[in-house]
């Protein structure tokens, strides 16, 4: 067995607005292995970088873990002081955001922006940092990369941006990447390439990696594992053959359904009825149950408990037999 | 769908943006494509292709650089344009300058003979006595008159192509002054009409005014019946003159204006680039604010197109308090019909923007899109910032308004699984120019341009293991300031010949309907 990377337990997370406490993160717990690339996928709000947020300590103001563990290497997170904590950021997990512009510093080059991560983080003398950069610039498949380390972030194309920011996190040989959404301002073209890259420097660099995306396409390309998010609660996990071979939650099911695939022949449009909550709604039982097809007095009442199908697929859902059918 | 009746048809249309003197961004490069009534049209391909751009190039928010977007969703008697009549007006100039030029052009080739026989008795002689000086002086001057030669006859077949536009061949007719008569009376039918028209529809308000009071008039039904009648007979008198026109003077007494206008098939080229639709660059500021309401774009981000401010029933009403004269009452009844057709609630019509979910407010961009009945329009990546559940329900909405309203849409987007199962006919771009244009069908079954197989290969598939991890397209887009010679492509081509960096490709149909601009397609031809 792998050695487990991330080990997130029984996470519950707080919003506060208008002087009330939201709960946004209902109760989750994952593990990442090295090597291995988990997916979180849900509809917009349900708390996927939320859940990104949590890991790395950075949470807005107004929000807070109000229980759970989050263990990254065997070590507790949550107990640590802010300062311990934000010294495993970029040392032991690196980011990667949709907009790579968000990351990188406008002002400074890539090759300052480069080497000086890796002096800090890993103690290079200014020399190995230089060689490292380049070396994980062409492992990134940067044609010319001592002309690009001089050359400001502005001046490079978005998907040049995206490469250069996945080189320069996988450079410090982080044991957690996190990346949320980083292919989705992409054209397929460079979509491409880039997951190609993140799958090679996976087992380059022996990392886990937490990906965030709402593109299934995506998910059945880069997944090792699949957890399925809907309002702040994990609804299915599973290997991703399992997954999209057996998917056993009836949102699981109608995301599956909605989205139009270009290999079929023929696509009937199946929306999933009604809309998602907002946070600030209160759905008692299980989340999903005004959207349901399948729900019952049960599902408004309760809320479901994890079951585990199979070895390793575990959903949620009073109602597992009846979406099968 | 086996009736196929052209909504717009675009000839080489083409967009640059100037960025300083002499450099410009070739956003759109001689675009051609028909698009037919009722159809879902789809256009994909890479950020910055042009697809947002030729979107706004066909409803006239930017001025085209050249080329036509000709709409024949309403007839030229309906709109009665303006330059028609400034067209009609021309046809006696364009004809009399094609001869002109032609004639000096003539002239000129005489010189250039003189010039020739002079310049090979020259070349006659022996080496010894050759003055090579003078000869060489004479190829130029014969180069140089030969090229003027040729300038003026291209002015004058430009003349002709003009008057085309207006009259199909018969421009080339010796009776042209009468047929520009007969014209210019149909377009005084046309003007007659679109007057008559603008009356109407505001009897009609008035109707419905009182409609929803639940009155009636039978004073204001009589006159709206009168009204449509009057309407009618200028259109079908407008007709009957052009008709006349055609019939009594089509390929009769052709005049020898240049060497080629009496051969059929240059006269059928004429005939074909006869304009029965609506140019719509042609048209006035004022027409085509009218044709506005037609022709309509909803956008990827429906909040920016909202005022905050707003409750989300007036935002819709401001359509109609711009567009029309209803009442305050008719108005709003029209919003809350038009709320519950996009599937939201008539309460809808009190809350403000920020209450509503993403989709939710897209539906809201899709009412105010279709509150004046239009009858063609633009979706630029209308679902593309939606979740799958989402997307899928705007879809379906999208579907079912097309088909209870007749409605042609333009669909801009990146997504090749919605292009294929939304859209009925595609075409691929690619640095402003068409690729392929196709059968939605069969461009997944039979994609033929190297782009589009190479788009294909690289989208994620709903399929697990069946991922290729070969990078099938290096590199980026080259800029569209200085695109690529020949084929844009050829750059990034795993097929590239010799050819393709020196000569650009020209659609070619390799089956019906099917088109492919690729030099691929010609070998195999
Ligand atoms: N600073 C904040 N204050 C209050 N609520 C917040 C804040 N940030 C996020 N939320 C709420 O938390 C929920 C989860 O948000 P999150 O950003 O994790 O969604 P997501 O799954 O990443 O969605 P997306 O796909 O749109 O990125 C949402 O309902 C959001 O409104
Ligand atoms: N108003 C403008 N002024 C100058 N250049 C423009 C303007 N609008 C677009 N362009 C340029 O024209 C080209 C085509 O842009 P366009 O927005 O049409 O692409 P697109 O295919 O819609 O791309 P995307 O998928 O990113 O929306 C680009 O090179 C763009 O930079
Ligand atoms: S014309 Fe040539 S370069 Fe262009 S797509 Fe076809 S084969 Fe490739
Ligand atoms: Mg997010
Ligand atoms: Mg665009």
């Amino acid at each position: 067995m792998a050695k487990t990377v991330l080990e997130v337990r029984n996470l519950v997370t707080t919003f506060r607005i208008d002087k009330k406490e939201y709960e946004v993160i209902r109760d989750i717990s994952f593990d990442i292995h090295e090597n291995e690339t988990v997916c979180m996928v849900g509809e917009s709000g349900c708390g996927k970088s939320v859940t990104t947020l949590c890991i790395m300590d950075l949470l807005p103001g107004n929000g807070r873990v109000i229980s759970g563990s989050i263990k990254l290497n065997g070590q507790e997170l949550t107990t640590l002081p802010r300062r311990e904590r934000s010294a495993l950021r970029g040392k032991q997990m690196g980011m990667i955001f949709q907009e790579p512009m968000t990351a990188l510093n406008p002002l400074l080059t890539i090759g300052r922006q480069m080497t000086e991560g890796l002096m800090l983080h890993q103690g290079m003398t200014k020399k190995q940092a230089y060689d490292t950069a380049i070396e994980y610039l062409e492992k990134v498949g940067i044609a010319n990369p001592k002309d690009r380390m001089r050359q400001f972030p502005f001046q490079l194309s978005g998907g040049l941006r995206q490469r250069i920011m996945i080189a320069m996190v996988m450079a410090v040989q982080p044991s957690l990447l996190i990346a949320d959404e980083p292919t989705t301002a992409l054209d397929v073209t460079i979509q491409k390439q880039v997951l190609v890259l993140m799958n090679k420097l996976k087992t380059d660099v022996s990392t886990g990696v937490l990906f965030i995306t709402h593109d299934l396409g995506v998910v059945a390309e880069i997944a090792d594992r699949v957890v399925i998010l809907y309002a702040g609660c994990k609804v299915e996990e599973g290997d991703i053959a399992e997954i999209f071979a057996n998917p056993l939650h009836p949102y699981t099911v109608g995301l599956m359904k909605a989205v139009p695939d270009v290999d079929a022949e023929e696509f009937d449009i199946q929306p999933i009825p009604g809309v998602f909550p907002n946070i600030t709604e209160d759905i008692g039982g299980c989340r999903f149950h005004p959207r349901c097809p399948y729900a019952t007095d049960l599902c408004r009442a309760q809320r479901p408990e994890e079951i585990e199908f199979s070895p390793g697929h575990t959903v949620s859902c009073h109602h597992v037999k009846e979406a099968l059918k | 769908m086996s009736e196929k009746t052209p909504l717009l048809e675009l000839k080489k249309l083409k967009k640059y943006f100037p960025v300083r003197r002499g450099v410009s961004i070739k956003a759109v490069e001689d675009v051609s494509f028909t698009i037919n009534q009722g159809e879902k049209f789809g256009i994909v391909g890479e950020s910055g292709c042009g697809k947002s751009t030729l979107g706004r190039v066909i409803l006239q928010l930017y001025p085209q650089t050249s080329g036509a977007a000709i709409y024949y969703g309403r007839t030229l008697e309906e709109v009665g344009p303006k330059y028609l009549s400034h067209e009609i007006s021309m046809l006696m100039e364009y004809q009399t300058k094609a001869d002109e030029f032609y004639k000096k052009s003539l002239e000129i080739d005489k010189k250039a003979d003189a010039v020739r026989k002079e310049k090979e008795a020259l070349s006659a002689l022996d080496t010894t006595n050759r003055e090579v000086l003078k000869e060489i002086r004479l190829s130029k001057k014969l180069s140089a008159l030969e090229f003027k030669s040729l300038e003026l006859r291209k002015d004058a077949s430009r003349h002709l192509r003009e008057g085309s536009r207006t009259v199909g061949s018969l421009i080339l007719c010796k009776d042209l002054p009468k047929i520009k008569e007969l014209f210019s009376q149909s377009a005084a039918e046309s003007a007659q009409a679109t007057s008559a028209m603008r009356n109407l529809h505001t009897l009609e308000q008035e109707y419905q005014q009182l409609c929803i009071q639940g009155k009636k008039d039978p004073v204001l039904e009589g006159k709206i019946t009168s009204a449509r009648e009057t309407i009618e007979s200028h259109v079908a008198l407008a007709k009957r003159y052009r008709q006349q026109a055609w019939d009594d003077y089509h390929g009769k007494d052709i005049l020898p204006l240049t060497e080629l206008t009496l051969d059929p098939e240059y006269q059928r080229k004429l005939d074909g680039n006869y304009e029965t639709g609506i140019n719509l660059g042609k048209l006035t500021r004022n027409e085509m604010r009218m044709l506005r309401r037609d022709m309509q774009m909803i956008f990827q981000d429906p909040a920016a197109s909202l005022d905050p401010r707003q409750t989300v029933g007036k935002s819709i009403e401001e359509v109609f308090v711009i567009n029309t004269d209803l009442s305050p009452e008719v108005r709003k009844e029209r919003v809350m019909t038009l709320l519950e057709e996009v599937g939201l609630k008539r309460e809808h019509y009190y809350v403000y923007p920020h209450t509503l979910s993403g989709g939710q407010k897209q539906r809201v961009g899709i009412a105010r899109a279709i509150a004046l009945n239009p009858k063609f329009i633009v979706l630029d990546e209308c679902v593309s910032a939606l979740d799958v559940s989402v997307q899928a329900q705007i879809l379906q909405l999208l579907n079912e308004l097309s088909s209870e309203k007749n409605l042609t849409y333009f669909f801009i987007t990146h997504d090749l699984g919605v292009v294929k199962h939304f859209c009925d006919r595609i075409v691929v771009m690619y640095l402003g120019n068409v690729c392929e244009i196709a059968d939605s069908k069969d461009l997944f079954h039979n994609p033929f341009h190297p782009y589009t197989q190479s788009l294909l290969a690289v989208v994620p598939r709903l399929r697990v293991g069946e991922h290729s991890t070969e990078l099938v397209l290096e590199g980026d887009v080259p800029s569209a300031i200085n695109p690529p010679t020949g084929c844009p492509f050829h750059t990034r081509c795993s097929q590239c010949m010799d050819i393709c960096a020196k000569k650009k490709p020209k659609p070619r149909e390799i089956e019906p309907g099917h088109f492919v601009a690729c030099h691929l397609a010609d070998k195999e031809a």
